[in-house]
């Protein structure tokens, strides 16, 4: 990296601006007293997410995210939030009882891995010719991969049923 | 890679951080649903930047993180039907309320 | 060998008898009968073999010895020798105390401890066989200390009576007074010449040099004790308290003559030095005539009989003063048997009125025909008068006193004479002749009493006649004594007959005619006298002011030491023990059971704290296991 120029800038910035965004809507996922603004929260930093995995060549993860993620997953989250109920109550208090230990807990880790990652003796980046296209992928999904594939089929078939049965209205 | 590696991993942290902040904090069960998102991607976030660093020539790290994404999937799905099994219930989806197994 | 069977016979008869005695009821005395009969039947066949030496095949029976103790160079023996001294003593005891024995079955018929009593009379006369059979000082005193136990066993017999347990006490204290003394002489017998036995004693007795009248004095106290000399003759009057068959053979025959066998046994160590023998010829003199005169003032037909026993004692000891140890042994065997024969009379008269005061009986002669009649001819010899026995002992004794002693002894013997054939006939008078003074429904004793008196009174008239001219000194001879010394003057002859046959008359006058013998001016003066004999010179009186009361001042305070500090100490000691256990008990419930509690109570509390973690809340839970990431994180960083 011995010369910055002005579109390299321009995309850092970029960079600088998703992140924030990202941890924005984190933020908004875990503190709002709306659940369906933490819902959306949550959408932000998922999209966030994904944009991050462009800026580190990563495609096809990104596309795969927004599909899963916020198609299907988050669309899932807000079904719930739905049918439940009682979406807003401000009488009800958002946190509970341990929200100060949490805060504390998690801002160490937080603070104390950035600390780590600041001053860990990171090597050189190593620039590949080609990141990985699709094939590559591919071919390691189901050649190397496979097992864990097959597995993770088999989990989703599982929690489908699982899921089924758990949530099915009793026959009364 | 124009940004530094241990700029991404902090961003990676900080959604860590604020997915365990909400896991431990939030009274409503699909808050915490919630936030456990929030930390299955930072761990994703984590997995590309290494592999992006380390020039990933297999897409190993891409290969993983989807595998995470999947059972990401597969555990909010679980999740969320027990959460509509217990409010069906109890009429509460408040963690503070849920704390015996009987009844 | 066979000479054990003497003294452990009636041993086995002690042992029977105080184990089974009271399964035997009637027939106890059985035993005891039979065993000394066995043990009289051996002292016969074994003077037999005394006397025709000749037939005596590989082993001696007459002894026997064991080494017991090894003590320097020469070890301390054991052992049993019938000589002719022991074997006149053996057959003395055993036959006259045979009849005795017998002549108690009737006597003590229907008291609740007859077993016991034959017991007791078994093991006495196992002492004193082994007292007289021993062939060395140690075994001697060992039976010497046994028949002083027995002495004391049967005085106090009937111990309900206040009088007979102290007269017992009395009797075992005065003589371990002279026992004292006789263990001493043994001490230094042993240290002076490094031998205890009987053998040599002629040559051993120069071993002892200066020391020589020591021992001898201190063998005569030992012999004081026991034949009840001035000083320690207290305990014998009071001993009457006993059974009338325990004085007969303890107080007349047979203990009493103990001290009388010792001092002949050892009169090889007296003759060196003089004064042995003059101390032993003083006090014997001085006794008899002391006792003489009380015996004519005591009105109780035993206390009478045992003053006169004191004063026979005497004589003994005084013939043995004469450095002549027949002159006493003589007397010792003819007194056996007269006295032996009062006695055993006044107890066949004390059974038939069941009271013992000479003033309240009379005329029982017609009652009592053959008590009346042997106890005649017991006193008869008693006073000396021949052809009976005490004439020829007393004859030998005065021979022997007119021979060797200053004159002065002589006449006291002859006064003692005098005295004797008196108090014997006052009392004969008084008893037996006269009118009665008191009812009385006094019969003729059984026929198991009246046999031994019968017997008693053949031996008495006849034993004398061994020692005799007339059987030739056939006594003498066989104990050894030297020829030339037999013969009495004659004039001493009739001197002895004349005064003792004043004695009988003048009795006779003043208590059969009921006449006063002296005028009225000289009674009144000797009045004084007669009191002071009449009340026994005051010795008991003396001693318990001068002995007893400071003794018993001194145990007293000692009692008090013993209370107070010893039992104090004791009881403190005690007290500690249990304020430390209290205090240990404390410390117990405090600490230790509180640390035992303490570890429980923590324990519940701990759990109970810890319950609190368990609080159903995943977050919880999941808080914790962040937490625990983050310290594992920040350790490992």
């Amino acid at each position: 990296m011995s010369q910055v120029g002005p579109l390299e800038l321009a995309a850092k910035a970029a960079f600088y601006v998703v992140a924030a965004g990202t941890l924005a809507g984190a933020w908004a996922a875990v503190s709002a007293r709306n659940l369906f603004r933490a819902a959306l929260g949550l959408a932000v930093a998922l999209f966030g997410v994904a944009i991050l995995y462009l800026f580190l060549e990563a495609e096809f993860l990104a596309v795969t995210q927004i599909l899963v993620y916020v198609g299907a997953i988050l669309t899932l989250l807000v079904f719930g939030v739905m049918l439940t109920a009682r979406m807003a109550d401000p009488a009800l208090p958002r946190w509970n009882r341990q929200c100060w230990a949490g805060l504390a807990v998690a801002a160490a880790l937080g603070l104390g891995l950035a600390h780590l990652l600041f001053h860990a003796p990171w090597p050189a980046p190593r620039d590949v010719a080609a990141p990985p296209g699709l094939p590559v992928l591919g071919k390691t999904l189901l050649s190397t991969y496979l097992l864990p594939f097959e597995v993770l089929s088999l989990l989703l078939l599982g929690a489908l049923v699982g899921a089924l049965f758990i949530a099915k209205k009793e026959q009364a | 890679m124009i940004i530094p590696l241990s700029h991404v991993l902090v961003v990676s942290a900080g959604l860590f951080a604020l997915g365990v902040f909400g896991a431990l904090t939030r009274r409503n069960a699909i808050g915490i649903l919630m936030a456990i998102e929030l930390i299955l991607n930072s761990a994703n976030l984590n997995l590309i930047a290494f592999g992006r660093a380390r020039g990933d020539a297999g897409g190993e790290a891409q290969v993983v993180a989807l595998l995470v994404i999947g059972i990401a999937a597969a555990g909010a799905v679980v999740g969320l039907a027990l959460v509509l099994a217990i409010y069906r219930h109890r009429k509460t989806i408040s963690a503070d309320e849920i704390k015996l197994l009987k009844g | 060998m066979t000479v054990l069977f003497i003294p452990f016979l009636p041993l086995v008869a002690f042992f029977v008898l105080i184990f089974f005695g009271r399964r035997l009821g009637k027939f106890a005395p059985a035993i005891s009968l039979m065993a000394l009969l066995g043990s009289f039947l051996v002292s016969l066949e074994l003077f037999q073999i005394l006397l025709h030496p000749e037939g005596i095949i590989s082993y001696n029976p007459l002894r026997v010895s064991w080494d017991w103790l090894a003590h320097g160079e020469k070890p301390l023996t054991l052992g049993f020798n019938f000589d002719p001294l022991s074997a006149v003593m053996c057959l003395v005891v055993t036959g006259i105390g045979w009849l005795i024995m017998l002549y108690s079955t009737g006597y003590m018929h229907g008291d609740s401890r007859y077993s016991r009593f034959f017991a007791y009379l078994s093991l006495f006369f196992c002492a004193m066989l082994t007292l007289v059979l021993a062939d060395n000082f140690l075994l001697l005193y060992i039976g010497w200390e046994g028949v002083g136990l027995c002495s004391y066993l049967l005085i106090s017999f009937w111990f309900e009576k206040p009088a007979a347990a102290n007269a017992g006490k009395k009797a075992f204290l005065t003589t371990r007074v002279g026992d004292l003394g006789l263990f001493g002489a043994i001490l230094l017998i042993a240290k002076l010449t490094g031998d205890l036995s009987f053998a040599d004693l002629p040559a051993r007795a120069a071993m002892l040099g200066s020391w020589a009248p020591v021992v001898a004095v201190l063998i005569f106290w030992g012999a004081a004790g026991k034949s009840a000399q001035f000083p320690l003759h207290v305990w014998l009057p009071d001993a009457m308290e006993g059974p009338t068959p325990v004085s007969a053979l303890i107080h007349a025959a047979t203990m009493v003559a103990a001290g009388v066998y010792l001092v002949a046994r050892t009169l090889p160590l007296f003759i060196p030095s003089g004064q042995g023998l003059a101390v032993v010829a003083a006090v014997g003199a001085f006794t008899s005539l002391f006792a003489a005169t009380i015996a004519c003032t005591q009105t109780d037909l035993k206390r009478i009989l045992a003053y006169s026993t004191l004063s026979q004692l005497g004589l003994m000891m005084l013939g043995l003063g004469t450095g002549n140890s027949f002159a006493g042994m003589f007397h010792l065997v003819t007194h056996a048997w007269f006295k032996a024969l009062l006695f055993l009379g006044a107890g066949s008269v004390i059974h038939a009125v069941h009271h013992q005061e000479i003033t309240r009986m009379g005329g029982l002669w017609k009652k009592m025909p053959v008590t009346a009649g042997t106890f005649v001819l017991a006193a008869v010899a008693m006073a000396g008068i021949p052809p009976f026995s005490g004439y020829w002992s007393k004859e030998g004794l005065l021979t022997s006193v007119s021979q060797s002693l200053p004159a002065g002894y002589l006449a006291v013997a002859m006064l003692v004479s005098f005295l004797t054939a008196f108090y014997i006939t006052r009392a004969v008078v008084l008893t037996f002749f006269g009118k009665p003074r008191e009812e009385s429904h006094a019969h003729e004793s059984p026929a198991v009493m009246t046999g031994p008196l019968l017997v008693l009174a053949v031996g008495a008239a006849g034993v004398g006649l061994l020692g005799s001219p007339w059987m030739g000194h056939r006594m003498q001879h066989f104990l050894g004594v030297e020829a030339g010394h037999h013969e009495a003057p004659h004039w001493l002859e009739s001197a002895s007959v004349l005064i003792a046959s004043a004695g009988i008359a003048l009795a006779l006058v003043r208590y059969g005619l009921g006449r006063q013998l002296l005028p009225e001016g000289l009674r009144a003066g000797l009045r004084p006298l007669y009191n002071l004999a009449s009340a026994k010179y005051f010795v008991d009186e003396f001693y318990e002011r001068v002995l007893l009361r400071p003794v018993r001042w001194f145990s007293g305070k000692l009692f008090g030491f013993d209370a107070r500090v010893l039992d104090g100490a004791v009881n403190g000691a005690g007290w500690a023990g249990l304020r430390l256990s209290r205090f240990k008990r404390w410390v117990d419930e405090t600490f230790v059971d509180g640390a035992v509690n303490g570890l429980g109570l923590t324990a519940g509390w701990a759990g109970g704290a810890l319950r609190r973690a368990q609080t159903g809340l995943v977050q919880n839970y999941l808080l914790v296991a962040s937490a625990g990431a983050l310290i594992i994180f920040l350790l490992l960083r």
